[in-house]
């Protein structure tokens, strides 16, 4: 007896930790199984009705022992609804056979899909092949004709019987119960439909030789398909320079990276050495391109000239001067096709050029042909951007002053003239240098790769590295940043508008602090600095060390810092300095907040701030008797996402169950929209760039185990660009679990990216909220995978 | 060193499981018909044989004998299960093609018979060499079958076209009945060529 027992628990030792093993797999494959059977079915349902949004519907009235599994509704873009597609299992000779068969709403089978068959090879296989499946293709979806318009294989009679009945009872159930008229459609158009939804049309391409003139001349030939993209680029003939522009030419890299882009605009980089061959090629791809007509509009520089400018878009598609009397060597230089090339690409609204000393009046005339340009074209021009050339210490614009101002001689290797440009907030336009002696290889390798990184920088502490083998040229310039700072207005002097004049407040922490703190007029936090401070080394004095860069942007009405232990003084000291300055901050615009009477379930009283720019300053419910759990909940979650928003447009969305509430709280809104100030007009510029956000969602169902082994579905739907726009539980029937999802409680899981999303769990219903978690996996899997693909 | 290699080199031919033992016939009968699955599928039993050697010789001392078989299963049972869920979340494809081959490695011949003669007798070391001799050897085996009947009866060679266009493939070779001529036919070829030391 003993050793019986002694064996049994031996035994007994080894399965169980063979379960933990399994249990472990399980927990790392579980997920990527789910997003594997996932992929299967949206392969299936992609195959029969391509290019839908699916929902997943139920069965009405089956009977037992039907073969049928699942149902989706296929939704095309507009939420149309293009058809269904029904799966069924019914038991083949080997094993059962999943099918996939997809009805569209005018009465025929687009296709059918068959899954993993365990039939026999060559024979009850052949129901998976096109020559079964392509009997079915546009079809009427008749039952009672069914039989007519398809035959069984021979030989595989138990499966392909089985395939057809299946088929059949689908067909009855689209006809009866989904009302779909059966109404055969043509083969050809649906098969052509197929392969245009799903990708497969063979793109039309366009292909074209372009002769240019690089260093010789060149036959550069450029294919582009018919939704614009560039399928090949290649040099059919060339005398180009061995070890220069041969060298570009025989790099297929740069070819290859041009395919697939879009033709408009395409161009490849303009390398110092091969700059001839570059362009050639570059302007094949624009003569390859959509070639926009480009106006003449007349200026006088030096001398009268007409310049082309073709724009496209509200950018500057194409500009010429294809003749002109400006001075060679000066106004000519900046009128070459390589000069003028910086401006095509450039936003109309802004594109200028630099007036530049000794060519004035040339530079000042293509200013003049861009903003006639842009008139013609309703473009309002901005503002003249105060470039440092017009307004640094005096606001004289010409020349002569200017130059004198900003171009500054140093010593690098060689004397070098540097010039640079200083906005009126002291910020740099543009660092050039604009005579230089250096060494090719080191200083002047260093002035050729520009100095874009300084533009934007402050002037006042503007510095580039020294670097080792460049330190005389390196230096030159730090001498010439340092002139310009010099010379340049304080920063602190700010235009009238904006006030940045820092208040000084004295507060005390563990010692007495200065602390300033500046506030633009929107009551805005644009800086907080500790001027003087005698705060302990390690932490007072690190807290103040560490700055206070997060506060900048902050209302200052309520910004504070974290009060922190073992810094409780010194942030306590910030704090108070912060509010000292919220007081003395001018009020915030017109916040007066309007009251407005509107009627929910039950009367409310919604007060509404709007500032003088139309923006919504706050939306508070004053007085209302809303049900709670339903309009109270939703008044009670607060309106902050209103805030910010243009009053001329904002609402809250309108969700089931807080239906009256919603409404009420959008006519308040409306309300307060018509009695505002019009906020101004936006300027023209923006009409153009206007691109709607990615909306196209794909919805994944998914069903997971949440407690007490009940599943549940949750409806994920996933934009393009991988972000979670709605999640929702379209069946919430856990107990507890309940309130991890509803549709508020999954609404945290929108705008986050899938393949990151992270579901908090709720307390008390631990394993609802890793289910929602487990199903994100599995959906994040999938679009992984999809990607990857 | 040498043992090792005898031990080895022992399950590739003198003793190889599919010529010479003939054993796990169901599997090299079933899924012979392609060589990616003869790869699969002897790959996933090497897998599994050169583990369950491993674990079951470890044991050896701790699994008294008369619950010897229901230890042996447990861990098999184990490992296979484990292959299954990693094969059905990680390559799909494999796990369509074998579809319900893969949960019978368990019953094996092979790999029960393995942890029988050898790995309940001797050392982790020698057992894992075993297995992998024995793995390998059956690997070999099938997609020498798989070839064969891929090549002949489809055309094709690891889903390349292989034979020339106007090549009428024997439908028969992958069938069940091809499958067993392919393999007496490989039989009596290996008899001939490595014959079987006395």
């Amino acid at each position: 007896m003993g050793d019986i027992v002694k064996l049994a628990l031996r035994l007994f030792v080894f399965a169980l930790v063979a379960a933990v093993a399994l249990a472990l797999t399980n927990e790392v494959t579980k997920g990527p199984i789910e997003a594997q059977k996932l992929a299967a079915k949206m392969d299936a349902l992609n195959a029969v009705l391509p290019g839908c949004e699916y929902t997943q519907i139920e069965y009405e009235g089956l009977d037992e022992g039907s073969s049928l599994d699942e149902i989706f509704e296929g939704k095309d873009a507009s939420g149309a609804t293009v058809g269904y597609a029904l799966t069924a299992a019914p038991q083949g000779y080997g094993g059962p056979i999943p099918i996939t068969v997809g009805i569209s709403t005018e009465g025929y089978i687009t296709q059918t899909y068959v899954g993993s068959l365990q039939e026999t090879a060559g024979l009850g296989t052949r129901v998976g092949e096109d020559e079964f499946k392509s009997q079915f293709i546009a079809i009427a979806a008749d039952p009672d004709t069914l039989h007519d318009d398809v035959d069984t294989i021979g030989g595989a009679t138990i499966s392909s019987s089985a395939f057809v009945n299946a088929v059949s009872e689908i067909l009855t159930y689209s006809k009866n119960t989904l009302g779909i008229a059966p109404n055969a459609g043509d083969k050809d158009a649906v098969l052509a439909a197929a392969a245009a939804a799903a990708g497969n049309a063979e793109p039309v391409v366009t292909t074209n030789t372009y002769d240019v003139t690089g260093f010789g001349p060149m036959k550069v030939e450029v294919a582009v398909d018919d939704a614009g993209k560039i399928v090949s680029v290649k040099v059919l003939e060339h005398n180009e320079t061995p070890g220069f522009g041969a060298d570009l030419i025989a790099d297929t890299a740069v070819f290859d990276a041009l395919v697939g882009q879009d033709i408009a605009g395409a161009a490849i980089d303009v390398k110092a050495g091969v700059t001839l061959t570059s362009k050639a090629i570059n302007s094949a791809l624009k003569a390859a391109g959509p070639q926009v007509p480009a106006d003449p509009y007349t200026v006088k520089g030096f001398d009268k000239f007409t310049m082309e400018i073709a724009v496209s878009d509200g950018k500057i598609a194409s500009i010429a001067v294809p003749a002109h009397n400006e001075t060679p060597g000066l106004g000519a230089d900046i009128l070459t096709e390589e000069a003028l090339a910086s401006l095509v690409g450039q936003d109309l609204a802004t594109a200028k050029v630099d007036v530049k000393s000794g060519v004035t009046l040339t530079s000042s005339a293509i200013n003049d042909a861009l903003k006639q340009a842009a008139a013609a074209n309703g473009i309002a021009v901005e503002a003249e951007e105060t470039g440092a050339v017009t307004e640094p210490t005096a606001s004289v614009p010409a020349e002569t002053a200017e130059t004198a101002g900003n171009v500054y001689d140093v010593t690098g290797f060689q004397p070098m003239k540097v010039a640079i440009d200083v906005d009126e907030t002291g910020k740099i336009v543009s660092v050039e240098v604009l005579e230089h002696n250096e060494t090719p290889g080191f200083g002047a390798d260093l002035i050729g790769a520009g100095f874009d990184a300084l533009v934007g920088q402050d002037i006042a502490t503007a510095q580039i590295d020294v670097k080792s083998g460049v330190t005389l040229t390196s230096n030159a310039i730090n001498e010439a940043l340092k002139a310009a700072a010099a010379a340049a207005p304080a920063a602190e002097a700010a235009p009238a508008a904006e006030e940045t004049a820092a208040a000084v407040y004295d507060v005390t922490g563990f010692q007495p602090m200065k602390v300033a703190i500046d506030v633009d007029e929107t009551g805005k936090i644009v800086s907080v600095e500790v001027l003087e401070h005698n705060e302990t080394p390690g932490f007072g004095a690190d807290l103040i060390g560490a700055g206070f860069d997060a506060l900048v942007g902050q209302d200052i009405a309520t910004a504070q810092i974290d009060v922190k232990s073992g810094v409780t003084l010194t942030s306590n000291a910030i704090n108070d300095a912060l509010k000292a300055a919220a007081a003395a901050a001018p009020a915030a615009e017109e916040t007066a907040a309007a009251v407005y009477d509107v009627t929910g379930f039950q009367a409310m009283k919604v007060a509404i701030g709007v500032d003088d720019a139309g923006k919504i300053v706050s939306v508070e419910v004053l007085e209302h008797n809303e049900t709670p759990g339903f309009g109270a909940d939703l008044i009670g979650a607060g309106f902050d996402a209103l805030v910010g928003q243009d009053i001329a447009t904002a609402q809250i969305d309108v969700k089931s169950g807080v239906t009256l509430t919603s409404n009420a709280i959008n006519e308040a809104l409306k309300a307060a929209a018509a009695a505002a100030p019009t906020a101004e007009a936006a300027p023209a510029v923006e009409v153009i760039e206007a691109v709607p956000a990615a909306e196209i969602a794909k919805t994944y169902e998914i069903q997971v185990k949440g407690m007490a082994k009940k599943t549940f579905t949750l409806n994920v739907s996933v934009n393009e660009e991988g972000v979670i726009v709605a999640a929702v539980c379209p069946e919430n029937s856990e107990d507890k679990g309940y309130i991890a999802l509803t549709d508020e409680a999954l609404s945290a899981l929108v705008g986050q990216k899938v393949t990151e999303a992270k579901y908090d769990t709720v307390a008390g219903v631990t394993v609802t909220s890793n289910a929602v978690n487990s199903a994100l996996d599995a959906i994040a899997a999938y679009v992984r995978n999809e990607e990857v693909q | 060193m040498k043992e090792l290699r005898k031990i080895f080199m022992n399950g590739i031919i003198d003793e190889n499981p599919t010529f010479r033992m003939v054993l796990g016939m169901c599997p090299t009968l079933a899924i012979t018909t392609a060589v990616s699955n003869g790869i699969g599928m002897g790959l996933a039993v090497t897998f599994v044989l050169v583990f369950s050697n491993l674990v079951i010789s470890l044991l050896r001392k701790a699994i008294p004998d008369q619950i010897r078989i229901p230890a042996f299963i447990v861990v098999i049972a184990t490992f296979v299960t484990i292959v299954q869920l990693v094969v059905k979340a990680f390559v799909p494809a494999l796990d369509a093609a074998l579809g319900v081959f893969i949960p019978l490695i368990v019953v094996n011949c092979i790999i029960f018979g393995r942890a029988e003669a050898f790995a309940f007798k001797n050392k982790p070391i020698p057992a894992i060499v075993d297995g992998l001799g024995m793995g390998i050897g059956f690997t070999i085996a099938i997609t020498l079958i798989s070839a064969v009947r891929e090549l002949f009866g489809a055309g094709t060679l690891l889903g390349v076209q292989v034979m020339p266009a106007g090549y009428m493939p024997m439908d028969l070779l992958v069938k069940p009945a091809g499958g067993f001529i392919v393999l007496g036919l490989m039989l009596a070829l290996m008899n001939k060529l490595l014959p079987k030391k006395a």
